[in-house]
């Protein structure tokens, strides 16, 4: 009995340009034995080699061999630009905040602390009772001397009282 | 701890003896065996702290390296700087590399980002209206080196432009995954790694890529002209 011929058909033959081995073996065989399937094949893989063969000649011109142990040492400027990434946003990120924070720095007295409110407190106390004083006796007391020596003690009142006994001399009052 | 490499070369193969004997040269493994020992090998050197080893290694991927960027962003100031840029992330995270035999793809996968970087950085410019005239480039700013096989100009605008309406084409993973192997020729389990897919997801993608392709009439003709062409053009 003679055997059928089945050729390659388009997607034997690019999986034998692909990878021959993912073939069945029959097709192997008929590939290895018929001439037609082989030209074929060999003139696909050739058309595929020149394409690669054309793209290699022109991607091959005369470059710059690349260079790593033969560089200049890198100046100051380069090695500071040379720091590790996140190194490099930690240092941007804490000259942002300096420079924020600087004039608050430098100006200490516009901190409003506790120690300011104490001092505040005390200052306020102070000029409270700086006026209770003066209530009492507006007068300073070295006019209050010359005046009368012996009754300064007694002027030492309020200028209520004062008031008082001035209105009990006018007699017209109190007829 | 010096892992033994292999499996980039020896996995992609190992499917079939019968298809090796068909297999083109070119779709071989690019790395084999032996070199996948040696780079294992100076990258322990490298995390130890060997300096030479690493110049080594630079030596040994810069041009591929170059290579990738370069046709991804098609400047090549650009693209020296990227590869600088790549081999010196390389050597700073070089010790966090767990295994050895992996180097080549992880590069690759700091090389890809660098250039999405680059390209979403020129995307923000031209958002904000700082345009960028790169964006527009549709061949690379340099001339490449002229040899007896070599194109001219038309035929290589041609060629660009060819490229860019297949790669609109693309998704960007099939994109990714397409360029990847036959541009920057890593094979299957190189490509998983960079992207860090399975090995089955990179095949769907590359079929489709390559279905894409296939269909792509004016860049078949355009590479069967040239392929023809180039095979008529004595040695």
């Amino acid at each position: 009995m003679v055997e059928k011929i089945s050729h390659l058909n388009e997607e034997q033959l690019i999986e034998a340009v692909i990878d021959a081995s993912g073939l069945d073996t029959s097709l192997r065989r008929h590939l290895f034995e018929c001439s037609a399937c082989r030209t074929q094949k060999l003139a696909l893989e050739g058309r595929l080699a020149r394409l690669g063969q054309i793209s290699r000649e022109q991607s091959t011109v005369e470059f710059r061999k690349p260079e790593i142990f033969h560089q200049k040492p890198a100046g100051i400027f380069e090695r500071v630009l040379e720091i590790r990434p996140v190194f490099r946003v930690g240092v941007v990120f804490a000259s942002i905040l300096i420079l924020l924070l600087t004039p608050l720095t430098l100006r200490r007295d516009m901190i409003y602390t506790l120690d300011r409110v104490y001092q505040e407190m005390r200052q306020d106390d102070e000029f409270m009772d700086e006026i209770e004083k003066l209530e009492d006796n507006p007068f300073p007391r070295t006019y209050m001397e010359a005046a009368a020596p012996g009754e300064a003690h007694r002027n030492t009142q309020s200028p209520g009282a004062l008031n008082d006994g001035m209105t009990q001399d006018s007699g017209p009052r109190n007829a | 701890m010096n892992r033994i490499p292999g499996g980039a070369s020896i996995s992609y193969a190992t499917g079939c003896v019968l298809f090796r004997m068909n297999t083109r040269e070119d779709f071989e493994p690019r790395v084999s065996s032996a070199h996948g020992d040696k780079i294992a090998v100076l990258v322990e050197q490298a995390k130890a702290g060997d300096a030479y080893a690493f110049e080594k290694l630079m030596t040994l991927h810069q041009d591929e390296i170059f290579r990738l960027v370069f046709f991804r962003t098609r400047s090549r100031m650009d693209s020296e700087d990227l590869t600088q840029d790549v081999f010196m992330s390389a050597f700073k995270y070089l010790p966090q590399l767990k295994e050895s035999d992996r180097f080549r793809p992880w590069l690759y996968r700091i090389a890809l980002n660098r250039v999405h970087d680059f390209h979403r950085k020129n995307k923000l410019l031209a958002f904000f209206g700082i345009t960028d005239e790169r964006e527009q480039r549709d061949m690379p700013d340099v001339e490449p080196h002229r040899d007896p096989r070599a194109l001219d100009g038309v035929i290589r605008h041609e060629f660009w432009v060819h490229v860019k309406q297949l790669s609109k084409r693309f998704s960007k993973m099939e994109k990714e995954v397409f360029f990847l192997r036959f541009v920057d020729d890593m094979n299957l389990r190189e490509i998983a790694l960079t992207l860090k897919r399975s090995e089955s997801a990179v095949k769907t993608h590359l079929y489709r890529a390559i279905k894409k392709f296939k269909e792509d009439s004016a860049l078949s003709d355009f590479l069967e002209g040239e392929w023809h062409g180039g095979k008529d053009q004595p040695s």
